[in-house]
């Protein structure tokens, strides 16, 4: 919990702060002047207007010996909450990790190589060492910033589901650190960047049925070495329409069906209806197509994996269909009525599949193999709100690739250096 | 159970199991009294009245209103004509039952209606009409010829209340106030006021009743509105609005408060002397007895 620059390491301890209030109220309720009824109030107006002010205020005052310790109480109750610098003050550096799948590849080819996201980790904590950092993983359901010297062991594990790029711009502040594997197409205006680079790193970059995409360095074969097809799990009873689209769409796909459960499922598709809850006849619709039917429950609003978003709602509010990465449950009911829109919802529902469909066990996308070029940092706005801006800013020594290439058109490469400190 | 954090406040008239024997014994008294008076000169009952009872020699301090100068100018002295002279006549008493005559104790209302009923027996005693008039309920007449007087009296004292606290709303200077005289004035001979002095006027209130040729204002005020506790502080309401005012009761607000109070009572009893009309303030812990003797001026 940050506040005018502090925070506190318990925030909780803030509540005791309503102790001192509450005793000047209850002194103040206390030393209340007995109150009686008259009939001469208007004369008693018209002395108290000829009455020097002290000799009106004698309303409800607080016994002066209890400012002190009410004083004394607030203080406890701040020192308990363990007040700090705050994260935007002095000396913590916010670090916003990007966990997309090429941060989990090698970050170079020789044996043992750690990863880009370990490289990266590593070059920011010997160039921050005795600063104060804290972790955030805005991929996360619910991102909490983590406060320690090394990144979070458990990161150094891909995600279970795979990550898109980050939105940069929303962490260009004071005190942010982006770590990621190349330089970000736009440039930061206050943070930083520590970048790790990294070779290309050949390998597969798509699955077709049995038959794998790999790309060498330099093209793209086809190749059935270490290939596992992608699956599409279907948790029965769909509704028919529904069933026979997920056949269709796999099968355009190339995608194995694997009925549930499966060990391991490029998306699962899972029937999540409440037998016990009386049905109800819903309409519904979306992208140009509308059904009705009897639907028993709702969607829950997050699965065993996480939390689920909503993608189809009745008119009443039921969530029918809710998604997120490489799953989507649903309480459509298998004797769904299609009242209109047919191709509608073969489209619809096709787009939903290929947008939830996580990439084959193996696959990384080519962008994401091609090479990162060197370890770059670039120093940005130190933390700390109250500090001039003005700063030495260094950055890459080399860069790779074109989104690398139109950050460095800005900037003049020089050696890597630590943050500028005044 | 009451209220422990309830500001005390006496809405509600409870007459004590005394009462009748006081108020009895109380009319005999002062009616005895004014009999005496009456054949000696100046009634405390200044009346209108029409019975005519025989002549006197006229002494001293009698009204040359009273001289029969028909009898006079067959004699070789004056002669005052004598009349019994509250028979027939028309009593009204009307008191306050605003809010602030619930402030006390002993609460304003509780006394007023004390008195009020020591006027309407006195009254009937004398052969006058008397009416009983408290706003919010219709006029109670009492007269001999109706037996069973005092304990209709009683129950009609006894259902007296006032407003509520706050119910009235602040009050202006200068503007009749909480008087209410129940009803048109036409044809009473006597009219009794029971109230405080802070609810209405003066000016206001004698131009209402100027036609009456007897009137008796008293005004109670209860132990602390008459003089200002020695408390450190004190939160004042306003008992017509509830309005609050905390002020420190020190000497120099004490005597601010006594001389604006002395001017209240001073304006009213100018006010009444200049209306020929009989004006007494007096404390609500006084017994009933002593204020209406003030009120008759007996």
């Amino acid at each position: 919990m940050e506040s005018l620059g502090f925070e506190f390491a318990r925030p909780w301890a803030l509540v005791l702060l309503a102790l001192p209030l509450a005793l000047l109220v209850v002194a103040r309720l206390v030393d209340r002047p007995p109150a009686w009824y008259t009939g001469a109030f208007e004369l008693w107006l018209r002395v108290a207007r000829t009455r020097p002010d002290d000799a009106r205020a004698q309303k409800r005052r607080v016994p002066p010996p209890l400012w002190p310790f009410a004083l004394g109480l607030a203080c406890a109750a701040l020192a308990a909450a363990g007040p700090r610098p705050g994260g935007s003050g002095a000396g913590a550096w916010r670090v916003i990790v990007d966990r997309s799948p090429s941060m989990y590849l090698p970050a170079s080819t020789d044996a043992g190589a750690p990863t880009r996201l370990e490289r990266a980790a590593k070059l920011l904590e010997e160039l921050l060492a005795g600063s104060e950092l804290e972790w955030l993983d805005p991929g996360d359901d619910a991102p909490v910033p983590q406060r320690s010297r090394a990144m979070p062991a458990a990161w150094r594990s891909p995600p279970e589901f795979t990550r898109g790029e980050l939105d940069w711009s929303a962490h260009d502040a004071a005190g942010v650190v982006w770590l990621t594997d190349r330089f970000p197409a736009i440039a930061p205006a206050r943070a930083s960047v520590a970048a790790s680079g990294g070779v290309a790193l050949p390998g597969l970059v798509g699955v077709r049925g049995g038959t794998g995409l790999a790309w060498d360095g330099e093209r793209i074969r086809e190749t059935t070495t270490g290939v596992e097809p992608a699956c599409v799990e279907c948790a029965p009873p769909l509704a028919r329409a529904w069933s026979e689209l997920v056949l269709v769409w796999a099968r355009a796909r190339e995608l194995a069906t694997c009925a549930a459960p499966a060990a391991r499922a490029e998306l699962r598709i899972a029937f999540v209806a409440d037998a016990a809850a009386p049905a109800r006849t819903l309409a519904f619709g979306r992208d140009g197509w509308r059904a009705h039917g009897d639907v028993r429950g709702a969607v829950p609003g997050r699965d065993a994996r996480g939390p689920l978003a909503a993608w189809l709602v009745a008119e009443d509010g039921t969530v029918l269909v809710a998604v997120g990465p490489g799953r989507v449950a649903t309480v459509l009911p298998p004797d769904l009525v299609l009242d209109e829109g047919e191709e509608a919802f073969a489209v619809s529902f096709a787009r939903l599949f290929d947008a939830c469909l996580q990439p084959a066990r193996g696959v990384v996308a080519l962008a994401e193999r091609s090479a990162a070029g060197e370890a770059c940092f670039l120093a940005g706005a130190p933390p700390g709100p109250r500090r001039s801006h003005a700063r030495s800013r260094r950055a890459c020594r080399e860069r790779a690739g074109p989104r690398s290439a139109r950050a460095g058109a800005r900037r003049a490469p020089v050696d890597v250096r630590g943050p500028s400190r005044r | 159970m009451a209220d422990p954090l309830a500001l005390p406040f006496f809405s509600r008239v409870a007459l004590g199991a005394d009462y009748g024997a006081r108020l009895e014994r109380f009319t005999a008294v002062v009616g005895a009294e004014l009999a005496r008076r009456e054949g000696g000169g100046r009634s405390a009952l200044d009346g209108h009245g029409l019975e005519f009872t025989g002549h006197r020699p006229y002494r001293a301090g009698d009204d040359p209103r009273s001289i029969d100068w028909s009898v006079t100018a067959r004699s070789d002295r004056p002669f005052v004509r004598l009349s019994r002279r509250d028979a027939r006549e028309r009593w009204r008493i009307a008191v306050d039952t605003s809010a602030s005559m619930g402030v006390g104790p002993p609460g304003k209302l509780q006394r007023a209606a004390e008195v009020a009923g020591a006027f309407v027996l006195l009254g009937v005693r004398r052969g006058a009409e008397v009416e009983l008039a408290a706003r919010g309920r219709p006029l109670a007449r009492f007269h001999r010829r109706v037996s069973g007087t005092l304990a209709r009296l009683v129950t009609e004292l006894e259902a007296w209340t006032t407003d509520a606290p706050g119910a009235s709303g602040p009050r202006s200077d200068g503007a009749a106030g909480a008087f209410d005289p129940g009803g048109a004035l036409r044809g009473v001979a006597r009219f009794v006021w029971l109230g405080d002095p802070f609810a209405s006027a003066p000016r206001a209130f004698f131009e209402a009743c100027e036609r009456v040729p007897a009137r008796h204002v008293l005004h109670l005020c209860a132990p602390h509105e008459l003089v200002a506790p020695a408390a450190g502080a004190i939160e004042w309401r306003d008992a017509e609005s509830e309005r609050a005012l905390a002020i420190a009761l020190d000497a120099g607000a004490r005597g601010a408060y006594a001389r604006e109070l002395e001017a209240r009572i001073a304006d009213w009893s100018d006010a009444a002397r200049r209306h020929g009309a009989r004006h007494a303030c007096a404390s609500s812990a006084r017994p009933f007895e002593d204020l209406a003797r003030a009120a008759l001026g007996a």
